[in-house]
């Protein structure tokens, strides 16, 4: 009884002389792991975009005559099974991220086969509507590429420092866990190419 | 003996050959900096100092920097991403906004040229992807196709300098960079020095009231500095920057562009 009462205190007084080395570790995990979330919030954001623009596309391809049904339901209902998908940055685990990369790449490709079939319809190409559009598509995958590729490298900034002897140690104790990356060759298949020829 | 030193000479050549790293096709920032960068001669140098000379002067005036790349070579990236990752690394935006614009145009020599307008985050708002997009499908690519690069870049500036100065000025600066924290600080700072002066000039005048050569010799150099270096860096320095040609201050850092903007072919 006496000996684990020992044994405590120098536990204790060993824990006491180390709390000082942990502080500096966590407040560094807790701000690169701010970042990774402002980084996150970015992603979000150029996503929603994206399908904030997509009603507007659905509605002018649909004014263009027998346009093919299936090709732009597929569109929206990629919309809304990525709209249903949201990642709390309380959890940006790996599955969470492969899950939304998932169904937000489906709606990539939904939305470049879309824009392959409308090339049949040069009525429609040359609105000045179509190719505002066109433009804003364009511009949204940039930045969906530039914001994920930022996304990345803060992630991986994170996570290579909380593996880090000791820090992996407080990062278990604090459940500071790692984050999961977007893949890289998923998205690069299927972005929609959107290809100006004037 | 000696035919160990060759191979180990050769070793080393081949290593220096494999290991170095294959070449980039960003090119490094320019020193000394510069806003318009024609890495490929197409532009007439009098055509590159006097839009030199103009960006210089709106990025003086209204802190947006805007910066004109011609290459010849994109290598494996694509315009979009060859004007980012200059946007990126060459810093272009300014100290407190992520301003910063990056032209690059690609000279056609087979129907293969390319054209990009790359906006930094904060004037998004305004040069828009589709005030890009048609900036460079109406006004750019008409001049581009006939190889009138200096007149596809002025017309280009034409309609982008106002739009951007619209939505950042140097007004708007002033506003946000001078707090109630800087106008305290200077004015507590004059009144130190006031006080100073008048402490040193009382102390030698009550110690060695006799002696006024004494007291000139020392109470001049000991104001002097601190007088000098004071009116030197809030005039000197800012005024400096503004002096018109070559005047660019440098560029402001990375972290301004999100990959907005358009591009075309012509």
């Amino acid at each position: 009884m006496k000996k684990t009462i020992k044994i405590l205190l120098i536990l204790a007084v060993i824990a006491i002389v180390l709390l000082p080395f942990t502080i500096r570790p966590y407040n560094n995990m807790v701000s690169k792991e701010e970042t990774c979330n402002q980084a996150w919030s970015n992603v979000e954001n150029v996503y929603q975009r994206r399908m904030d623009l997509i009603p507007n596309l659905v509605a002018t391809v649909q004014g263009a005559a027998n346009f093919e049904k299936s090709t732009l339901e597929a569109v929206i209902n990629a919309r809304a099974k990525a709209t249903a998908v949201n990642v709390n940055t309380d959890d940006l685990s790996e599955e969470n991220i492969a899950k939304f990369q998932a169904v937000q790449d489906e709606l990539g490709s939904a939305i470049s086969r879309l824009l392959v079939s409308v090339e049949r319809y040069p009525e429609l190409t040359a609105t000045q509507g179509f190719r505002d559009l066109q433009a804003q598509l364009e511009g949204i995958e940039n930045r969906i590429a530039t914001e994920r590729n930022k996304y990345n490298e803060t992630v991986q900034q994170f996570n290579s420092y909380i593996r880090q002897f000791p820090n992996n140690i407080i990062a278990g104790i604090c459940n500071f866990k790692s984050k999961g990356y977007f893949k890289a060759s998923s998205g690069a298949e299927n972005s929609p190419k959107v290809e100006f020829d004037f | 003996m000696r035919r160990l030193t060759i191979l180990w000479l050769l070793w080393c050549f081949t290593i220096t050959l494999v290991a170095r790293p294959s070449a980039d096709a960003i090119p490094p920032v320019p020193d000394p900096p510069r806003l318009v960068n024609d890495f490929t001669g197409v532009l007439p140098t009098a055509d590159v100092n006097r839009l030199e000379r103009q960006l210089v002067a709106f990025n003086d005036s209204t802190s947006n920097m805007i910066c004109v790349v011609l290459v010849n070579d994109l290598g494996n990236y694509t315009a979009a991403e060859f004007a980012y990752e200059i946007g990126e690394r060459w810093g272009v935006r300014s100290k407190d906004y992520r301003n910063g614009v990056v032209i690059l145009i690609k000279p056609s020599t087979t129907h293969d040229g390319d054209v990009y307008i790359s906006v930094g985050y904060d004037l998004e708002p305004v040069i828009t992807d589709i005030f890009a997009k048609r900036l460079i499908d109406l006004k750019m690519i008409p001049e581009l196709s006939q190889q009138h690069y200096t007149a596809a870049i002025d017309s280009a500036l034409t309609y982008l300098l106002p739009v951007a100065a619209g939505e950042i000025s140097a007004e708007r600066l002033m506003e946000d960079t001078v707090t109630l924290e800087e106008i305290i600080f200077v004015i507590g700072f004059a009144i130190l020095i006031v006080l100073f002066i008048y402490i040193s000039l009382k102390y030698f005048n009550n110690n060695e009231h006799g002696n006024s050569h004494h007291s000139d010799g020392y109470g001049g150099p000991f104001i002097g500095p601190v007088w000098g270096k004071g009116s030197g860096s809030s005039s000197g320095g800012s005024f400096g920057d503004f002096g018109g040609f070559g005047g660019f201050g440098g560029f402001g850092g990375g972290g301004g562009f999100g990959g907005g903007g358009a591009g075309g072919r012509f």
